[in-house]
């Protein structure tokens, strides 16, 4: 090895040395979102929405599920807090939530076809207080 | 000048064994004066040759005074790799110093140079170098320093990083009674209805400590409910305290109050108030955040007051005052506003009518 490959080896060792001591006091961020939510049922007339929330979990959750304008709901478990028929919107007020899983149900009067349907979540991240609008698809 | 071979301007230079050319110059009888005449040098100069352990001399002069020993140049130079430490020099000298001439009182720690003209002209026209006598010398630490630039922007780096650390180490360290107090107010409330206040101390002490939180309401202001319960006095205008200890980082204080129902609608009311910890060398930090609050008839969870109390709204309201728990800040009404298409002030029946 001759000096000139020696002398840039040294170099490259300290540049790496000082990659590693920056990168040191960088704080580690949760690289998984907080909130997430997946359609365990998308078409008839059982509508299933499984939301999951990891630590740390927002206080409150609104979920927003959208429906074809006019659809009647026979049954809702829980009990939604909103429901315009005309616009054909469900909400949900989701408080006092910890980290896990929970599932909404809708049984409505007529067989929904696929894509028919979406959702959202919306919360308040807890570290910044931004409003996050976290849409859902079947 | 520093013993670097050969020097600037391409003089050669040897190192020289002192102990063995006084030995030879003994063994063969010969004075430091004979052997300084011979050279060309003084007798100090001699002197300090041989009284050193390896000398930088030049090349030339070494020739000279192997001559002047009856030995080979070979016989008297240092065979040694490394190099001596270089020899010091009286000032800094951008070029090589000449010695004095002959005869003159050589002062001390200069430099090993030949004088008269032969040397000027060897100083002027350096020979070419003799390949088995110029020892290679590892450069001066200085020089290798200076040819890397990445090494010297490390050590400047991790100069600056120790700094920071320690300057964070240092007021982190120096903090210990360091508090903010910061309040959240709504921007307006309904006169007679309740709204919350929340005041968030935090502190970076290690150890637990006792405090004291002073709130001055406006006059015409009414204090309610207090989480934790608050000592009331009350004055013209009314002041809360809470007489507490810290035993974490964060600290909440909330209390709910309302305004007097004969308040008149757009008229602005100061909060203010103040955290003593030790009233010796402490005095009261002031609460920053909100102060002033209005009077105005939309609800005060509406702050953007549009009549209604939307999805943010709602979100901002859990995530600020949800979590204290047993504070009745109207959690049912808000959740019927939010619900509904709106909802508008009655002065008659001074409540709010929720639209659906």
């Amino acid at each position: 090895m001759t000096a000139e490959k020696i002398h840039a080896h040294e170099q490259g060792l300290i540049l790496m040395a000082l990659l590693v001591l920056l990168s040191l006091p960088m704080p580690l961020h949760a690289a998984g979102a907080l909130v997430s939510g997946q359609y365990l049922s998308a078409t008839g007339q059982d509508i299933q929405l499984q939301i999951t929330v990891a630590s740390p979990a927002p206080t409150t959750l609104i979920v927003v599920q959208n429906l074809p304008p006019g659809t009647v709901i026979e049954t809702a478990s829980p009990a939604f807090h909103q429901h315009d028929a005309g616009k054909g919107e469900v909400k949900w007020l989701l408080t006092q939530v910890s980290p896990g899983r929970y599932v909404l149900n809708l049984h409505l009067s007529r067989p929904m076809f696929s894509g028919g349907i979406s959702g959202e979540i919306r919360y308040k991240e807890p570290a910044s207080g931004r409003l996050i609008n976290l849409p859902v698809r079947p | 000048m520093d013993s670097a071979k050969p020097l600037a301007g391409g003089i050669p230079m040897v190192n020289i064994d002192g102990a063995k050319i006084r030995r030879i110059r003994e063994e063969k009888g010969l004075t430091q004066l004979y052997v300084a005449t011979v050279v060309g040098v003084t007798t100090d100069t001699i002197s300090r040759w041989e009284n050193r352990r390896y000398p930088n001399i030049k090349k030339e002069n070494a020739i000279k005074l192997a001559e002047a020993l009856e030995a080979q140049l070979a016989d008297i130079i240092d065979h040694g790799q490394t190099a001596p430490p270089p020899e010091p020099l009286p000032s800094p000298a951008p070029a090589p110093a000449v010695e004095p001439p002959p005869g003159q009182e050589n002062p001390p720690l200069q430099p090993d140079t030949p004088s008269g003209p032969a040397a000027q002209e060897a100083l002027a026209a350096p020979e070419p170098a003799a390949p088995q006598t110029v020892l290679p010398i590892a450069a001066p630490p200085r020089l290798r320093l200076a040819s890397r630039p990445v090494l010297l922007f490390a050590v400047f780096l991790l100069l600056t990083l120790t700094g920071l650390s320690l300057f964070w180490w240092h007021t982190a360290n120096n903090g210990e009674n360091q508090i903010t107090a910061f309040r959240i107010l709504p921007a307006h409330a309904t006169p007679g209805m309740a709204f919350p206040v929340v005041i968030e101390v935090t502190t970076s002490a290690s150890s637990p400590f006792s405090l004291i939180l002073k709130e001055t309401l406006p006059p015409s202001c009414i204090p309610a409910q207090g989480k934790p319960p608050f000592v009331f006095q009350k004055n013209e205008p009314p002041v809360l305290k809470w007489i507490g200890k810290i035993t974490g980082e964060h600290a909440v204080y909330s209390y709910l109050a309302k305004l007097k129902p004969e308040t008149k609608m757009k008229t602005n009311h100061q909060f203010t108030g103040g955290v003593t910890v030790r009233s010796d060398d402490n005095p009261s930090l002031p609460v920053s955040g909100t102060e002033t609050l209005q009077a105005s008839p939309f609800h005060w969870a509406d702050s953007n007051s549009d009549g209604r109390i939307d999805d943010e709204e709602l979100l901002s309201v859990y995530e600020t005052y949800g979590g204290i728990e047993g504070l009745h800040f109207g959690r049912k009404q808000i959740e019927d506003i939010w619900a509904a298409k709106g909802y508008r002030w009655n002065p008659e029946t001074r409540s709010y009518d929720i639209l659906q």
